[in-house]
């Protein structure tokens, strides 16, 4: 008969037959826990070798004591109890506050005692996810692994998040087919503005044609493109292509984007605005830069802070995977002078007053060791809802309104330096319902829009 | 589709960060701070509910429900049994089944019953939806199993209704098993003791299933729900053989290392607090039949339906016409229980032919004999079992099994089925192993050859790698859960 541990009560002999065959359970044919149990008859791999070395040796079989064991065990504990003080102990106020959080909410949305229980368990998952202790090397541990497994698709809790490795060993996000951006879909309420109008399309950085991605996974950055100039040609609004325009001007495309962030190198940025500066003198015969000093490489400072910038995608990942970014800030050698107005998030608006890198630049993003920092927010410091700059040498020149995403960062930056004032708005900071009386209170003389 | 998990019940998974870094700690600081094991058992109870209430607030209290009713049952069952009469004791046992079944036939299959009447009928029932309550399978499979173990006289009814409690809702084994028959840890509700061995093992065993789970399964879920990407692939008819074999080889690994992982982690917190619970899992995939696969493959399930379905019936023990039917009966409850979808059903009773062939034949007996050739032919049986298992209807089961035989005209190779090969190299080749008994080879190996690990000159550095690697795999889950990684777990939804 077969005992089972737990109990003192021997197993009645017709439970251990079998409904396949009438052939009892042996009791050292008995399943107990692999780390326990004696190797089972009918492993064939497990007792072919064994079989064969006891044939040879036939060493005694010996009861030897109970070994305790310490050190895994301790381990153990260390680290689920460690995690657990400096996840939860150290922020018990943070999950303390949710309970009242949830309350109040509860209360106002007269929520019932259940509704309310998953409620703060999400928000406690929520909080759990920020304050996990030692997160961050966690992660760069698992991109490590990922790297020593060649993985080139990291999974991301939100998908969307997701990290590939393409070709060039470039990370990327998988860009999903995508409804044209609202201001795309509406540019004729823009319009009626009777206000000249740009579209600026930066390049992408799935490349067609140079950028390849495992099987399985598509990018729809073209498509998505493609779906935004249709809408643009049927309502006339003119288009500037830069991915077209850097295959023309034959642009280093090692050299386009950070490899670990999905933005255009500052480089890159100022390109563009030099290509952006010939649109507007081809279709509107304005001249930005008669002799294109503003737009020559030469006037611009470079300074290379190494490399010590881990991109938006690279964050995902840690800096094990695809390692880490050069980053190099460009700067005018030109005089300049600015009044500039940052509205905040909260609708404060602060106010700065002098040369580009006393306004613009955002001197704590770049000295920041930590490389998980946004070095590439160091123009501007952010995205704020709008921004107006005030480019004080500049008199009765242009008045530029820039419609703008994070890739206006750089590009406004550079753009500032030679038009009289430049309005940005981030639309997704700015209510686009508010958009139309924004831009009849600017009053500018072109919108740009590089939004997408 | 059966597979899919709510993203939220992530939190109710050992494999999860509030799980592992506050749950547990905390159960177990406060468990061995409490005195006596009164105590110790109403505070697991509390916890137990509390972590079945984390991913499902309001279904609480149906397995509250669920442990009042089994408790006043078995109550009733010993009471009955000691009587004379058999009548109110079998009464008794029948109000008990209609209650546990009926919560699963409530919140379970009322959908599926519904659908089937609608369009077979032509009727237009209204579909109550119910939401699926996490682990009702298991939680009235032991409830059952309770009352079932008093009306036999295999265990004493409980006057405290919190042990019942305990043993329905005990967290390890809560929502997706082992189902732990109520006599083999009865004893230990009140006689256990907690020793630092069983700990250690537990947390041995713990790790391991960790390990099996996050850093296993949940890449080959990523394989799989890769390729078969929303089925639209199979439907078009265009993967390639070797992509339809890899998904579904794929799939055999994932489940596989989801459920025993999940299982050798319930095995493990079972022991960190002195319960022993018996393995669900045995090296499956070594069978050399479908029969030895069965006594290998969730076994807590099969042996609750051969003690409490097939014996009852005769077993084996009767006429052959009488023993196919008994066979067709478990198998048919057997795919039921996985799942309100005729693909489980299929699924069972796809097994039930291959064992009665083999039952009837002794086919089983003869494949034992040739090791390789009865491997093969039950791996391949099990693959396409689980082809069956995993799709979301039987068209989709066909189509995919057709395309994994190039029935049509499909390629034989594809860029997909490369990459996912490349990309997953070396998950592979540790999954493999991982599927060998190697570990009870070594340790069998060790005991041949009075080779302790942890001492002596040969045991001592064994120990080290043992607890080197062991400690390696717990903070790799750690980091692939803190990166807030892919984490299905498969049999959450039965």
């Amino acid at each position: 008969m077969q005992k089972l541990p737990g109990n003192d009560e021997p197993v009645a002999a017709e439970e251990a037959i079998t409904p396949e065959n009438n052939e009892p359970v042996v009791e050292n044919e008995a399943i107990t826990p692999e780390i326990d149990s004696p190797v089972v008859d009918n492993g064939a791999f497990a007792t072919s070798l064994p079989d064969i070395l006891a044939k040879i040796f036939q060493p005694k079989k010996t009861e030897a004591a109970p070994q305790q064991r310490w050190f895994l065990p301790a381990a153990f504990l260390l680290v689920i109890f460690g995690m657990f003080f400096s996840t939860y102990i150290l922020n018990i106020d943070v999950f303390y506050k949710e309970i009242e959080k949830v309350s109040d909410g509860a209360a106002e949305k007269d929520l019932v005692w259940h509704e309310a229980g998953a409620a703060l368990v999400e928000h406690w998952e929520e909080r759990t996810t920020e304050y996990m202790a030692l997160k961050d090397r966690l992660v760069e541990l698992h991109g490590w692994e990922m790297n020593l497994l060649d993985k080139h698709f990291v999974r991301d809790a939100d998908y969307s998040y997701s990290v590939v490795k393409d070709n060039h060993d470039w990370l990327q996000f998988i860009t999903f087919t995508a409804q044209p951006r609202q201001i795309v879909q509406e540019i004729e309420t823009i319009k009626e503005l009777d206000i000249p109008i740009l579209y600026v399309q930066p390049p992408t950085k799935f490349i067609d044609g140079y950028t390849k991605f495992p099987d399985t996974l598509n990018d729809h950055s073209a498509e998505n493109v493609a779906a935004n100039f249709a809408l643009l040609d049927a309502a006339e609004v003119p288009y500037l292509d830069l991915r077209q325009a850097a295959e023309e001007d034959n642009l280093d495309k090692e050299r386009m984007f950070y490899r670990t962030d999905h933005h255009w190198r500052v480089e890159t940025a100022l390109w563009a605005v030099g290509r952006t500066v010939q649109e507007l003198e081809e279709l509107f015969g304005w001249e930005l830069d008669p002799d294109g000093a503003y737009t020559d490489p030469a006037n611009w400072r470079v300074t290379d802070y190494g490399e010590n910038f881990l991109g938006s995608q690279g964050r995902r990942v840690g800096p094990y995977y695809a390692g880490l970014d050069n980053f190099c800030l460009l700067t005018p050698k030109f005089d300049t002078k600015y009044h500039l107005e940052l509205k905040q998030h909260t609708g404060e608006l602060t106010i700065y007053y002098g040369d580009f890198i006393t306004t613009i630049i955002n001197k704590e993003l770049l000295t920041e060791p930590s490389v998980y920092t946004n070095r590439y927010g160091a123009y501007w410091g952010a995205d704020y809802p709008t921004v107006v700059a005030d480019n004080l040498n500049i008199e009765d020149g242009l008045t530029v309104l820039l419609i703008k995403d994070s890739y206006g960062l750089p590009y406004g930056a550079f753009l500032s330096t030679m038009v009289d004032k430049l309005y940005m708005v981030d639309l997704r900071y700015y209510n686009i319902d508010n958009l139309p009386q924004y831009i009849e209170a600017a009053d500018p003389d072109v919108i740009l829009i590089m939004y997408c | 589709m059966v597979w899919l998990c709510i993203e939220r019940i992530f939190a109710v998974l050992f494999s999860s960060v509030e799980f592992l870094c506050a749950f547990l700690p905390f159960t177990l600081l406060v468990y061995y701070l409490l005195p006596g094991r009164r105590l110790r058992n109403h505070f697991l109870l509390l916890m137990s509910l509390f972590f079945y209430a984390w991913g499902e607030p309001l279904y609480v209290l149906l397995m509250l429900t669920c442990i009042v009713g089994n408790y006043a049952f078995g109550l009733l069952a010993a009471a009955f049994r000691d009587s004379a009469g058999r009548w109110p004791a079998r009464l008794n046992l029948a109000a008990m089944l209609v209650f546990n079944l009926g919560l699963l036939a409530v919140y379970k299959y009322s959908g599926f019953v519904i659908s089937n009447l609608n369009s077979v009928f032509g009727l237009n029932l209204e579909d109550p939806g119910f939401v699926l309550p996490i682990g009702i399978s298991f939680f009235t499979f032991q409830g059952m199993s309770y009352v079932l173990d008093v009306f036999r006289g295999q265990a004493q009814a409980r006057l405290n209704v919190l042990d019942v409690g305990l043993y329905v809702a005990f967290f390890p084994q809560l929502i997706a098993g082992p189902i732990v028959r109520y006599n083999t840890i009865a004893a230990e509700i009140d006689g256990r003791r907690e020793k630092w061995q069983d700990f250690a093992a537990g947390v041995e065993l713990f790790i391991i299933g960790l390990g099996k789970k996050v850093l296993l399964a949940n890449n080959f879920a990523l394989v799989v729900d890769k390729i078969l990407d929303s089925g639209t692939y199979v439907y078009a008819q265009e993967m390639s053989v070797a992509a339809a074999w890899a998904a579904a080889i794929g799939y055999t690994l994932q489940i596989y290392f989801d459920f025993s992982g999940y299982s050798d982690m319930a095995l493990g917190l079972g022991r960190m607090f002195g319960f022993h619970f018996l393995p669900n899992f045995n090296y499956p995939y070594i069978a050399r039949s479908v029969t030895d696969f069965w006594r290998r493959w969730h076994i807590s399930l099969s042996s609750w339906f051969r003690d409490y379905v097939y014996i009852p019936l005769g077993g084996n023990r009767v006429s052959k016409q009488r023993l196919v039917l008994n066979l067709l009966l478990v198998w048919l409850l057997t795919g039921l229980w996985h799942g309100a979808n005729w693909t489980f059903i299929v699924w069972g009773l796809y097994y039930f032919c291959f064992l009665t062939l083999e039952k009837l034949t002794g086919l089983n007996k003869l494949l034992a004999k040739i090791p390789l050739v009865g491997n093969v032919f039950t791996l391949f049986v099990v693959i396409i079992g689980w082809v069956i298992f995993r799709s979301p209807d039987l068209p989709y089961a066909l189509q995919h099994i057709g395309l994994m035989f190039g029935l049509y005209n499909n390629p034989l190779t594809d860029e997909i089925f490369i990459y996912q090969l490349l990309e997953n190299r070396v998950h592979l080749a540790v999954a493999l192993l991982a599927c060998l008994p190697l570990v009870p080879a070594l340790k069998s190996l060790c005991q041949r050859f009075k080779v302790q690990v942890g001492r002596g000159w040969l045991g001592a550095p064994l120990g080290i790698v043992r607890d080197s690697v062991l400690l390696v795999v717990l903070v790799l889950a750690l980091a692939a859960l803190a990166k807030g990684s892919y984490n299905p777990f498969i049999y959450f939804n039965f």
